[in-house]
């Protein structure tokens, strides 16, 4: 196994410690409007992919006012076949031209051969997937000459073949490889409840020095069969019990950069700016000290 | 236990071929059955896709009202799932698949007003570049402007239809007028994006002969000749006039030397996006 630690992208700002928004473009006039302070965004990377389009426009004058965050949803770092190198290449195209802060993607995979599942499917967790994962998180951070961040994934199966812990599998993934942790705390309720696995447990599983950015989102509760499932939907304010997490996550991991993703049904900015205030006032809190580590 | 790529193919199968068989030991039911684990991903799938389609073939979804929408798209996207990529690039087969679906046969113009909004989705994402105007072509001398070559902005595209499909995506928008339509009219359309909107223009056959000469290499001189000589009546000043009015040409080039939008040119390298 190769161990490759790419250097840091110190060269740009860095994101500071505080709350961002998911980037949508329903959003544009009021963000370029009011220009909202402290913030940052983050977008879907392949929503910029495209060689132009009024998006392109309108993030680059936010580009000029605010940091950015590229979060990737189609590289498929889980595949059990090779990366897309069209898609690797798409993307430094599109951090050369932004020169976001932070790279992300999922520890997921969401292509077979040259299909795309436009979703984010779920690895068994073996020394096979592990290998495959480092490899594949190597080739990428080599490619884009940067270190990327990996996120834990919601999940709605487990599979029988799984042996390593989630939280194992990512301190590994990220010790051998050099990228840092995106931590989901919506992910870890929906899969807490989905699975009755200890959350405590994962965080304080984590190495805290690999976390660089913490992820908070909404979620919806299916019932199928009579059985309660949470769909990971990113389409409401974050739950009370999800804000609980965040805080214990903080206590463990220290204060970073903390976003909050609506996806669907999504609301007017100042809802979302109201949720990302909430973030900045437990982050705030945290750095004053009341929350500090026994 | 199968290895990763084995694994990933047995929920591949039960995903686009309909078979759950392999994945039945691969899954902890808890609760549940296998089938009703995976079909969460399978919905999410399908769901997402069909929206991003209808994302681009507002028109069609229009035409044949939701649950038919979702019904074809759902054929469509088992048939040609996507391939690794942005959204916006799925879907560019939907006309051809709409040409040929049983269903839809009462309504032989659907592939072609599906034609007409693949073009508006890739003139959308096309790269950004204010166009020329006819004050920048005055930089040419006259005696050798019909040896300028025109080049057509990145955002063009064409379509043409022998139903009146202009007409019937006009009809169709949110605050379309209610326009008669002439079903035995054609329809000749160009598709360009000069700035921020996707503009359509309803035009005659020629002036898409003469771009189709331009965007080959002849040029202004040339393109007018065997415009002119197919369709005599063709006026080659007057269309340079209009085509430069809605945005078509994206610069000029005398000889070897390109001659860009100077007027827009700004210093630094992303001139596109700061006009």
């Amino acid at each position: 196994m190769t161990i490759n630690v790419p250097p840091r992208v110190f060269d740009l700002t860095p994101i500071p410690a505080v709350a961002g928004i998911g980037l949508k473009s329903e959003h544009f006039k009021d963000i370029l409007k009011n220009k909202p302070k402290p913030l940052w965004f983050e977008v879907h990377t392949e929503n910029y992919m495209s060689d132009g389009g009024p998006h392109h426009k309108r993030l680059t004058d936010i580009r000029n006012d605010y940091c950015l965050s590229f979060h990737g949803v189609s590289l498929s770092i889980g595949s059990g076949g090779p990366l897309n190198l069209s898609i690797l290449e798409r993307t430094k195209k599109l951090i050369n031209r932004y020169e976001p802060s932070l790279v992300s993607e999922h520890l997921s995979w969401s292509v077979f051969e040259q299909t795309y599942f436009n979703d984010l499917l779920p690895l068994p967790y073996t020394e096979e997937a592990l290998r495959m994962v480092i490899d594949h998180v190597n080739q990428t951070q080599n490619f884009l000459n940067r270190q990327i961040l990996i996120e834990n994934p919601s999940t709605y199966l487990q599979f029988v073949e799984s042996t390593i812990p989630e939280h194992e599998f990512f301190n590994e993934i990220a010790r051998k490889s050099g990228c840092g942790l995106l931590v989901d705390v919506n992910n870890l309720y929906v899969n807490g409840k989905n699975h009755k696995t200890n959350i405590e447990d994962w965080i304080n599983g984590i190495d805290p020095q690999l976390v660089q950015e913490i992820h908070l989102a909404g979620h919806h509760v299916n019932k199928v069969d009579g059985q309660e499932i949470l769909i990971d939907d990113h389409g409401s304010r974050v739950s009370e019990a999800v804000w609980d997490i965040y805080e214990t996550a903080l206590k463990h991991f220290g204060a970073v950069p903390s976003l909050i993703e609506w996806d669907t049904r999504l609301p007017a900015f100042d809802i979302l700016k109201a949720e990302a205030d909430k973030a900045n006032s437990i982050l705030t809190r945290l750095e004053e000290g009341d929350m500090r580590l026994a | 236990m199968p290895d990763l790529f084995t694994h990933q193919s047995a929920i591949f199968a039960s995903h686009f071929e309909g078979d759950v068989k392999a994945t039945e030991k691969l899954i902890i039911p808890d609760g549940l059955s296998v089938t009703q684990r995976l079909a969460i991903y399978k919905n999410n799938t399908f769901i997402t896709l069909t929206e991003a389609l209808s994302k681009t073939y507002p028109v069609i979804q229009k035409l044949v009202g939701s649950d038919f929408f979702d019904y074809a798209a759902r054929e469509f996207i088992q048939k040609s799932p996507p391939l690794p990529g942005p959204l916006s690039e799925y879907g560019s087969g939907f006309a051809d698949f709409l040409d040929g679906f049983e269903a839809a046969k009462s309504i032989p113009y659907l592939g072609d007003v599906a034609r007409l909004e693949w073009a508006m989705n890739v003139s959308y994402h096309a790269e950004n570049i204010p166009p020329i105007n006819a004050q920048d072509l005055s930089q040419i001398p006259e005696d050798i402007f019909g040896s300028a070559c025109l080049i057509l902005h990145p955002s063009y595209q064409t379509a043409t239809s022998e139903y009146p499909v202009f007409d019937i995506w006009q009809y169709n928008q949110p605050d379309g007028e209610t326009v008669e339509i002439n079903f035995n009219t054609g329809s000749n359309i160009l598709i360009i994006r000069p700035d921020e909107r996707v503009n359509i223009h309803s035009v005659n056959i020629e002036f898409i002969k003469f771009l189709r000469l331009l965007e080959s290499g002849k040029n202004i001189e040339q393109a007018c000749a065997l415009t002119e000589a197919i369709a005599p009546e063709f006026d080659c000043v007057r269309a340079v006039v209009e085509l430069l009015s809605i945005g078509i040409f994206s610069e000029f080039q005398l000889n070897d030397r390109i001659i860009p939008q100077n007027k827009y040119h700004n210093e630094g390298n992303n001139h596109a996006d700061n006009n």
